[in-house]
């Protein structure tokens, strides 16, 4: 009896041993989201408030508070609202992400889709199903030019996108809100009377309406399905996505093999930009109806965080982005007992630090049926 | 008389505009300069001027008569400088574990202390002050002269009354980092170790002590930045702060070409741009309509992508940047 079980044990340490490359790639965003809810739950602890009390308002405000609240979607609706437009962003950052670039610049993306839909939603006064097409393949086309110039000037200039995808963030801000928003396309030039700030609203064709009523929730989840679907199939059956991922993994060998590495970074960032810019247009055909003066929901931002979350994969974007989404939506329920809706921020944070150092995690997971503690080295041949 | 005084006013707003630029670029320029990107600076700045107007509120030890509770205007600004020093080099010790140690991508590392200063920072504001929008007013380093001696003097006396000791700091900054990068022995490495860490280590230079040295130093200077900002041109934390000033000074950093005295000047251009769209609001709000204000707050940004491009001179990053560096690897 004693050797069976401990057989079993070493099958399972086998089997553990075997896969634990991938399992812990699997592993590490739950595990840092887990430690992120413990280090929330000490600052909420510290400020004198239970937390556990907190996290099922959380868990309330996000899902419902009963079966039936949560199948009918009155609540959760709002969450999966948020998680479609950050899938979206996460989706950008993740198609860039797969041709090695690192996409900062969804933000700014972003903003330039959210304006350009905001103009177009305004002019164009279509059918929904021809305009609201229209309106998204407008705002994907300037949106993803936006994005393809980081990548255009990193191939002709050899200047590093991280940096040009941040000042193009800061270029969308500033032109659109100091510029567009309060000169050339502000409410003033078309109504006179208007006391808001930004810009018209857009017609009521243009809009996106809430699938059911009681709920924002609008047809962006569906956009954002078709898009994982879309993202995913380009990845992995398209020889696009070969090679895209051929050229973020290694550069040179896919210039050898003969990959235009070239066009391959313009067109994933191209799909990028466009992802973004969509995500920004369902904002304001969704739930702004317009351009507000000031529009920085942040969502560019956290697609990095989404997509990092998500193991850069089109669906573990997907579904980080919808659980981050639930958790924004049900962040709010949390003001009840004195905690900012931003409160999220630190969880989204935290379990981010954790990912970004998860050699560390990784480290520990390994040791488990490990009887060397010390990584075993190549040996050196004295060559260099 | 009226022109000078415009002059002396315009000045003093440059200076006071450019300080959390200048010593938050600083901030990049150590870190960068030894291999270690720091797009943190912004996350970094914002925990510092929390924590700095937190300093100078605990160390309040009288009763506010009026409202009950603590007096914040009765505290000590230096030990919001000390908090913020602290909560500097914490912030750069985890960027420092992430990037240096568990060899991790800087950016997301980066990326991560940026998301978590915003939800966190929004949080203790809660905590601590009951609001979402700005602390209270706090006693402050705002409208003290840290040499009141100067302000005596005719004419640019003025000047001297808002150099507060944030403002002197970022004026000798620049030329302290710049002797250390170049003209000490210490600097060499550090440079070293930025350009070709393979190479420092041969020679017996610690890689791995001079990174978490340089991300230390980064982590305090962009939270003194952060302090400047809120208990030096202002008195309070506002929940906006830094509002993209750490991507200005990232900006700067780049546009001086990662050189400290290139930063300070890149910070003052850059300033300069914002103060002139100020003052043309002031004096001259018909210029406006036909270059909106937006042209100039976007201008620095667009400058610095022209230089990287090589349209405008040409600025190349330390070679080693951002790059971990793992003991024993084969080149």
């Amino acid at each position: 009896m004693k050797n069976l079980a401990f057989d079993n044990i070493n099958k399972i340490l086998n089997w553990w041993n075997a896969k634990k490359e991938d399992i812990s790639t699997f592993l590490v965003p739950i595990i840092s989201i887990i430690i992120a809810f413990f280090v929330a739950a000490i600052m909420i602890k510290m400020t004198g408030k239970s937390p556990i009390a907190a996290y099922k308002l959380l868990f309330q405000g996000a899902l419902g508070s009963s079966l039936k609240e949560f199948l009918s979607l009155k609540q959760a609706g709002e969450g999966i609202l948020k998680g479609a437009i950050l899938t979206l962003t996460g989706l950008s950052v993740t198609v860039a992400f797969k041709a090695g670039l690192f996409n900062i610049g969804a933000e700014g993306q972003f903003i330039v889709g959210a304006i350009v839909a905001a103009y177009f939603g305004f002019k164009f006064n279509l059918p929904p199903l021809i305009g609201i097409p229209l309106i998204l393949i407008i705002v994907g086309i300037t949106s993803g030019l936006y994005g393809a110039f980081a990548a255009w000037l990193k191939i002709k200039r050899g200047v590093h996108e991280v940096i040009t995808t941040i000042m193009l963030n800061w270029i969308a801000i500033h032109l659109v809100e100091n510029w567009i928003v309060v000169g050339p396309f502000n409410i003033l030039r078309y109504n006179p009377q208007a006391v808001l700030a930004g810009t018209p609203y857009i017609s009521d064709s243009s809009r996106l309406k809430p699938l059911f009523s009681g709920t924002r929730l609008n047809s962006s989840i569906f956009i954002a399905i078709i898009a994982v679907i879309i993202i995913y199939i380009i990845i992995n059956k398209t020889i696009l996505g070969y090679e895209i991922k051929a050229t973020g993994l290694n550069i040179i060998a896919a210039k050898y093999a003969g990959i235009n590495t070239a066009k391959t970074m313009i067109v994933s960032m191209f799909i990028a930009g466009a992802l973004s810019g969509i995500s920004g247009a369902c904002m304001i055909l969704g739930t702004e109806g317009r351009y507000p003066g000031v529009f920085r929901p942040g969502y560019g931002f956290d697609g990095i965080t989404m997509s990092l979350i998500g193991n850069t994969t089109p669906v573990g974007t997907f579904v980080a982005a919808i659980f981050f989404g639930l958790l924004r939506a049900g962040a709010t329920g949390m003001q009840l007992i004195g905690i900012h809706k931003t409160f999220a921020d630190i969880i989204q944070g935290v379990a981010t630090i954790f990912v970004a150092g998860q050699a560390g995690i990784k480290y520990l997971l390994f040791l488990i049926g490990e009887k060397r503690v010390v990584k075993p080295r190549e040996a050196h041949d004295g060559s260099y | 008389m009226e022109v000078i005084k415009i002059i002396i006013s315009f000045l003093s707003s440059m200076l006071q505009f450019a300080t959390p630029i200048i010593i938050a670029g600083l901030g990049g320029v150590i870190s960068e300069n030894a291999g270690v990107v720091n797009i943190a600076l912004e996350g970094m700045m914002r925990m510092g001027g929390f924590f700095a107007v937190f300093g100078a509120y605990i160390s309040s030890n009288k009763i506010d008569p009026i409202l009950g509770g603590r007096d914040p205007l009765a505290g000590n600004p230096w030990i919001g400088i000390l908090l913020a020093i602290i909560i500097g080099i914490l912030a750069g010790l985890l960027h420092g574990y992430i990037s240096i140690s568990l060899k991790g991508n800087q950016i997301v590392s980066a990326v991560a202390i940026n998301v978590f200063a915003l939800g966190g920072m929004t949080f203790f504001l809660e905590r601590y002050f009951n609001t979402t929008g700005h602390s209270p007013s706090v006693n402050s380093f705002m409208g003290k002269p840290f040499i009141p001696i100067l302000t005596k003097i005719p004419i640019i006396g003025e000047l001297f009354r808002v150099m507060n000791v944030f403002v002197w700091l970022a004026l000798i900054l620049p030329f302290l980092v710049h002797f250390y990068l170049y003209h000490t022995h210490w600097g060499l490495r550090h440079r070293a170790v930025g350009e070709h860490p393979k190479a420092a280590d041969t020679l017996g230079v610690d890689v791995y002590k001079v990174r978490y040295f340089a991300v230390i130093i980064s982590g305090i200077f962009a939270a003194l930045a952060g302090a400047s900002m809120s208990i030096g041109q202002l008195d309070l934390f506002d929940n906006h702060m830094p509002a993209g000033l750490g991507f200005i000074a990232l900006a700067a950093m780049i546009f001086g070409k990662w050189k400290p005295l290139g930063t300070l000047l890149a910070a003052l251009f850059f300033t300069l741009a914002n103060v002139v769209q100020i003052f043309i609001q002031t004096y001259a709000p018909d210029v406006l309509k036909i270059i909106p204000r937006g042209f100039f707050l976007a201008l620095p940004y667009f400058l610095t992508i022209l230089i990287l491009a090589g349209f405008v001179g040409k600025a190349t990053a330390p070679a080693a940047d951002g790059v971990p560096y793992e003991k024993g690897e084969k080149l």
